[in-house]
Order: structure tokens, then C-alpha cells, then sequence
């Protein structure tokens, strides 16, 4: 009886210090994030987050972000004649399933960045950065209605 | 003759009749004067009470006419008539005020939301529209205080310029929302920290188990200790926001942020929350930021839903690589 006392102590330290060298690492979603910029001029996931959608049929998501003067925008109005200086980003990635919560979704591989600049011109421009190290798009197709679909996001609106 | 015997007859008589009268005056003057040492207890409290403030955010002019015609029975500061001291007039007035500030107390009008605020405003205008406001037996008393038609229409006026309907309304009203003096602390004392708009996204969660869709903000110092991969433990200061929406379905099936549903916050302080494995756990729910729990013990809430993730310091949140 002691001696399967003590080979249960033994596993179960075993099992402590194992369970100790697991949690020092640290986890992070790297294959989530932007690790290396390539052609995109900044980290986008870097400015402000101003909103979230999810497109279940292509198991996507995506968080719109915008610099300062985007922020200051939609806090303040809420149309979409962003004014000129303004840079937002629609980052979307594919969904995995969170590991530590079943029933919940997190970002798994980024697909594509999609850049909007707002200039004094009447139309912003577009660019489009996708696959493998994000490069950018050449001929990106339906631009016109991507910026649409993009800058009519709505803020995610918070008392 | 005659006349001078009636007039015998009668002046002591009178005489009688006189004192008498003056004898009861007297006791009734004894007794309205005993009874002046008998006044209410709150009285003292509401005549000597702090002047209630102008109500911040509303016109001049209307605070003026609430003033004059409300605060009296519905703040903490009552500017009484001499005549609301007397006995027993001071307990019918010592009861109107009693009763009128536990339904409304202007002196709580700092700690309501600005939806709160209009919320009131317009019960308080429907209430003098229908003639139950101010009460007819107070305007007896302090003619003062019956509102005018003009008066009517500076209130009307003004109500109307905050509830039009459309866009720069509703965004001029969030603007003032975001001076969150009036959110309540949570019930173990953490203060709300409205800034978390400000701060940088770690992570987005699509939660199809409940129909809500988050997003993960971290304040300065977690984003220092995602950068250098050092978050097991986070370091003390680290901060952790967690925002969540309804999730708004399209018709093409896409899913948008829709209603906010709660903010909750983890805060990094080994020692300070050292019960609470060393963090701070609050949640604010709704459009009106409401503390979650009844009691403080509503953190063995968090922390028994976050058991399983104990290994990664209680944290669900994988982060991005914000480098």
C-alpha cells in the first residue's frame, strides 16, 4: 500500500513538472498573425480594431482596423466620407476552432489584407495582398465593390 | 332707560365672551407654539441641505424652471417658505418631499447615463402635461411654482432638440456617453476603464455557442509582454478587455457586430488580487454598463469558467503576434 502511495506521489510529480514546462511556453497565435511585413507598408493589426464580421460560408473572418484618423472618424460620425489621410485595413483570415473553447471560432491562417487610402481624390485606392507572404495583387478583381463592402462597415459600437 | 339696562346687562356679558375667545386664541397659540417644537426630523435635513446643483448638460432656462418649480420636493436641498416651517404645514411639506424624492432626486442626476437623464426629463414633462405635476395642493401654497405655457415650451422645445431622430443626434449623444463618470464600479471595487477602445486587438472570437462575436483588447503593458513572449504569467499592469456583440446575420448569411452585449476585464496584479489568482475580474453588461453579480463573491464565477485554462495563467485568449 505505501509503496503504490509512493510510485502514485512519483507520477504525479512527474506529471507536476511536466505540466510546469508546458505552461512556461508561451502561446501565441503566430500563424494568425503578420510575422514578416514583405510588400505591406505597415503591420495593420497594429491600429485601431473598429469592427468584426465572420462569413460562415466561406468560414471566414475579419476585423476592420483604421489609423488615428479613421478611429476619430466613426467615433464622431457615422457615414462613410472618411476624410483624406484616412487608412483602413480589412484583414481577413480563415476560421479555426478556438482549442480551449468548444463552440468558439478564432483566426486561423491570414488570407488577405486589403488596403483602402484615402487621398484627396474622389475615389480612395485599393490594393489587395494576398497569399503566401501576403504579396501584393496586381489585378485585384471587383474593386470597386470591395471598397464599397468594406467602408460600409459599421462601427462595433460600445457605450 | 330700558336701553341703559340692556346696556348693564349686556357689558359683562360681552366682557365674558371676549375673554373667553381671547383664552382660546391664547391656548391655540400655546399649542401651535408647543407644537413648533415638534417638527419633523427630515425638515431640519432638507433646509440645510447642499444646494442641488444645475443639472449638468441642460440649457440655463431649463434648469431654471425645474428649479423653481421641482427641486423643492425632488432634490436634497429644499428652499422652504417661511410658512413650510410652521407646524403642522412642515409635516404635510416634510411627507411631499419625503415622497417626492424616492421617486426622483435631481441630486442623483450626475450618476444617470444621458439615456437615463432624457428618460427622466420626459417622465418629468409628461407628469406637469397631465397636471399631476406639481401637486395642486403645492401650488396653492407656491403659486411660484405652477409652469407657465411659456415655461411648457422651453421644456418642450428643448426635449425635442435632443431626441431628433437620425444620425448626428444618436452620434452627438454617444459622444457625451463617453464621459463614463457615471458607471458604477463592479461590486469588488474595480473602477470601469472606458479607454479599451483605445487599445490594440489580440484576438477576435466567433462564439456560434451563444451567438456573440468578441474582440480582445490588451492595454499597453499586455501588448509589451505579448511582443517579448513573455505572458505566462502576464505581468502585473497587464490588462485584458474582452468586448462582446450579438451577431448580426445578412440575408447573404454574413454575420456584423450587432448590439453590444458586456465588457468584462482581467487585471494583472499578483499581489493585490492574490485571492483571486493574482487578477482583478469585473464585467459591465448592456447598453447602460450595469456591474455584474449580486455580491462580491461573482468573481468564483470567473474564475471557476476559467479553470480549465489555468496552465495559461486563466487566460482563454491565444494572442496574435503583435510585432
Amino acid at each position: 500500500m505505501k509503496k503504490l502511495l509512493m510510485i502514485s506521489t512519483h507520477i504525479l510529480i512527474l506529471i507536476n513538472l511536466f505540466g510546469c514546462g508546458q505552461s512556461n511556453v508561451n502561446v501565441l497565435n503566430e500563424g494568425a498573425s503578420v510575422l514578416a511585413l514583405n510588400e505591406l507598408p505597415e503591420n495593420p493589426l497594429l491600429l485601431h480594431p473598429l469592427s468584426s464580421s465572420i462569413n460562415p460560408n466561406n468560414n471566414t473572418m475579419a476585423t476592420l482596423y483604421g489609423n488615428d484618423l479613421a478611429m476619430d472618424h466613426v467615433h464622431a460620425n457615422n457615414d462613410y466620407d472618411y476624410p483624406a489621410g484616412t487608412i483602413l485595413y480589412e484583414v481577413i483570415w480563415k476560421q479555426k476552432p478556438d482549442s480551449l473553447w468548444f463552440g468558439g471560432n478564432i483566426p486561423g491562417e491570414v488570407l488577405s489584407v486589403e488596403q483602402i487610402v484615402f487621398n484627396d481624390k474622389i475615389k480612395p485606392t485599393y490594393k489587395l495582398y494576398k497569399g503566401n507572404g501576403l504579396q501584393v495583387k496586381q489585378r485585384a478583381k471587383d474593386t470597386l465593390e470591395r471598397v464599397k463592402l468594406i467602408i460600409s462597415q459599421r462601427l462595433a459600437v460600445s457605450p | 332707560m330700558a336701553y341703559k339696562f340692556a346696556l348693564c346687562l349686556t357689558l359683562p356679558h360681552n366682557t365674558t365672551k371676549m375673554k373667553k375667545k381671547t383664552i382660546i386664541l391664547l391656548i391655540l397659540a400655546a399649542i401651535v407654539g408647543l407644537a413648533q417644537f415638534i417638527r419633523p426630523d427630515n425638515i431640519k435635513k432638507y433646509e440645510n441641505g447642499v444646494k442641488t446643483e444645475d443639472l449638468a448638460g441642460v440649457p440655463k432656462e431649463v434648469n431654471e424652471i425645474l428649479r423653481n418649480s421641482c427641486f423643492n420636493c425632488h432634490s436634497s436641498s429644499s428652499e422652504l417658505a417661511w410658512y413650510d416651517k410652521i407646524t403642522p404645514v412642515s409635516f404635510l411639506v416634510a411627507s411631499h418631499i419625503q415622497e417626492g424624492t424616492e421617486v426622483l432626486n435631481f441630486k442623483d442626476w450626475m450618476s444617470m447615463s444621458i439615456a437615463k437623464q432624457k428618460a427622466v426629463l420626459y417622465y418629468s414633462i409628461n407628469k406637469i402635461r397631465s397636471g399631476e405635476m406639481p401637486l395642486s395642493s403645492y401650488i396653492l401654497a407656491h403659486p411660484a411654482a405652477k409652469i407657465n405655457k411659456n415655461q411648457m415650451q422651453v421644456l418642450e422645445a428643448y426635449l425635442l432638440s435632443i431626441s431628433a431622430r437620425g444620425k448626428t443626434d444618436s452620434v452627438k449623444l454617444k459622444a457625451l456617453e463617453r464621459d463614463h463618470k457615471w458607471v458604477k464600479p463592479a461590486l469588488n471595487g474595480i473602477a470601469y476603464m472606458p479607454d479599451y477602445r483605445n487599445w490594440k486587438a489580440i484576438s477576435t472570437t466567433d462564439r456560434f455557442d451563444n451567438g456573440t462575436m468578441r474582440i480582445i483588447f490588451a492595454n499597453e503593458v499586455a501588448v509589451a509582454a505579448i511582443k517579448a513572449k513573455n505572458i505566462n504569467p502576464w505581468p502585473d499592469g497587464s490588462v485584458l478587455a474582452k468586448a462582446a456583440w450579438t451577431q448580426e446575420i445578412a440575408l447573404d448569411g454574413s454575420v456584423s457586430t450587432g448590439q453590444f452585449v458586456q465588457v468584462e476585464y482581467m487585471i494583472k496584479d499578483s499581489k493585490k488580487y492574490a485571492k483571486t489568482e493574482g487578477w482583478g475580474w469585473a464585467r459591465w453588461k448592456g447598453d447602460d454598463l450595469r456591474p455584474y453579480g449580486k455580491t462580491i463573491n461573482f468573481t468564483t464565477e470567473c474564475i471557476s469558467c476559467h479553470r480549465p485554462v489555468r496552465e495559461n495563467d486563466n487566460v482563454f485568449t491565444i494572442p496574435l503576434n503583435l510585432k
